[in-house]
């Protein structure tokens, strides 16, 4: 598939931790194994919490270096995304109740702009939305 | 000339072995690295317990040596011998299997052999010379159940500091791009449909403030592994050791790795109870349950780049199969 690439790097992060949930449920199974006075199976529980504290380790070492440190945010997606979203109307609640936040809310899926939506039904509270808006 | 022989013969109770020549392990060793070919990863490669092993063995021979049941020459070179595995020596030299059973007999052995033997060297005496014994000198007033069980405390304790330099690691660069993106504005999303405001900024910070929590909360758990049996040796009653050791012997041990080590309440309850690495493995159990959760890992990369709802881009994690 050219041109396609993989979240490889948390893909990994989410098999090691896989893994760690399984050598959790070995030292269950082995501290409950003891009999009497003595618990024969320390040398398997911390054979398992050394192997799940060093998955653990280089897990986030590679998260932090290889992923996390390389990240860049796309902003205008991110405004576009909110933009286009009813998301805003939440915040209009406290000014014109939750029905008829809700009824902007459904006018603005239908014409695809929450603010066009606000003047038209609320126009009382667009002043108020784009003082929301503009710290967005 | 007669080439040097590749083998020397150690002996324990069921007889004698042949061990190779240039190893400083001897006869139970040999034993255990026969009968358990599991894994073939070696307890030689878990240094954290090499370590801590050592640790106990050294403070055991100290406090042996006061109350008059080790002479001095003999404590100085087994703590010598010890001294040298702390450092990071000798690890090829601890060949049992990680999978083992017995609790922990194996290794303690490993440990008491290597530690013997090499000490015979530092004395001048040749390997397996017995001028230092595995078992009345190395191991004097313990047991693998007392000393071996310690050790792993003192083992995990050490691998706890491994655990939250990575958490503070990854919480650094979460914060790092939390104030990079904190000016962002993007659409918080509550089961996976678009739900109310908020910052990219806020969402990592987010993230850096629950790492740092299990900091916090590992801590807490790693420090139950301060409490051991030491001195309880088989069962926690103390048998067959000297009067006098088993006061000194935490307080020793401290003294050795700079911990504050203390006796359990309870030295036969402390020696079969795993409360404390049930405790400590669920708390791995957390660190992976956050770690995996999707935001943390998926919501790092692009679902997409086109589909899905783009927000931020992975370059060097986004490397598919080549």
């Amino acid at each position: 598939m050219p041109g396609k690439v993989n979240p490889v790097i948390p893909e990994a992060v989410n098999a090691a931790a896989f893994r760690v949930y399984g050598l959790d449920l070995t030292v269950a199974m082995a501290a409950q194994g003891g009999q009497l006075q003595l618990n024969a199976f320390e040398p398997v529980i911390f054979w398992s919490i050394h192997e799940a504290v060093h998955l653990l380790a280089n897990a986030m070492d590679m998260l932090a270096g290889e992923c996390v440190a390389g990240i860049e945010a796309d902003a205008a997606r991110c405004h576009e995304n909110l933009a286009r979203s009813t998301a805003l109307a939440t915040a209009l609640v406290p000014l014109i109740g939750y029905a008829r936040a809700a009824a902007v809310a459904r006018r603005a899926q239908e014409c695809g702009s929450l603010a066009q939506a606000v003047r038209e039904l609320e126009p009382a509270a667009a002043k108020s939305l784009a003082v929301l808006t503009s710290g967005a | 000339m007669t080439e040097p022989k590749a083998t020397r013969t150690e002996r324990d109770p069921l007889g004698p072995v042949e061990v190779p020549a240039d190893r400083l392990y001897g006869a139970q060793t040999e034993r255990a690295r026969r009968n358990f070919p599991l894994t073939g990863v070696t307890v030689g490669q878990m240094g954290e317990l090499i370590t801590a092993l050592a640790q106990v063995k050294q403070a055991a021979a100290r406090v042996n040596c006061r109350i008059g049941d080790l002479p001095e020459e003999l404590c100085e070179a087994i703590a010598t011998a010890c001294d040298e595995l702390i450092a990071g020596r000798h690890r090829d030299h601890f060949p049992v299997d990680v999978c083992q059973g017995g609790a922990g007999t194996s290794t303690n052995m490993n440990a008491n052999e290597v530690i013997a033997n090499r000490a015979d060297e530092l004395l001048g005496q040749p390997r397996g010379s017995g001028a230092v014994n595995a078992n009345d000198h190395v191991n004097r007033n313990q047991s693998t159940n007392d000393a071996y069980a310690t050790a792993v405390r003192l083992a995990v304790h050490a691998l706890n500091g491994r655990l939250c330099a990575a958490l503070e690691g990854l919480a650094a660069a979460m914060d790092e791009r939390a104030g990079a993106f904190a000016g962002i504005a993007k659409l918080g999303r509550t089961q996976l449909q678009d739900a109310v405001p908020m910052t990219l900024g806020q969402e990592f910070a987010a993230f850096a403030t629950t790492l740092r929590e299990d900091v916090a909360r590992a801590g807490e758990t790693a420090k139950l592994m301060l409490e051991v049996n030491l001195g309880g040796t088989a069962i926690g009653t103390g048998i067959a050791a000297s009067p006098g050791y088993r006061e000194e012997i935490c307080a020793e041990l401290a003294r050795v790795t700079g911990l504050p080590v203390v006796p359990a309440a309870n030295l036969i309850e402390a020696t079969w109870d795993m409360g404390a690495f049930v405790l400590y493995a669920g708390m791995l159990k957390r660190v992976a349950a956050k770690l995996s959760r999707s935001p943390t890992t998926c919501a790092c990369c692009p679902a997409g780049p086109r589909a899905g709802s783009a927000k931020s881009a992975c370059p060097r994690a986004s490397r598919g199969p080549r």
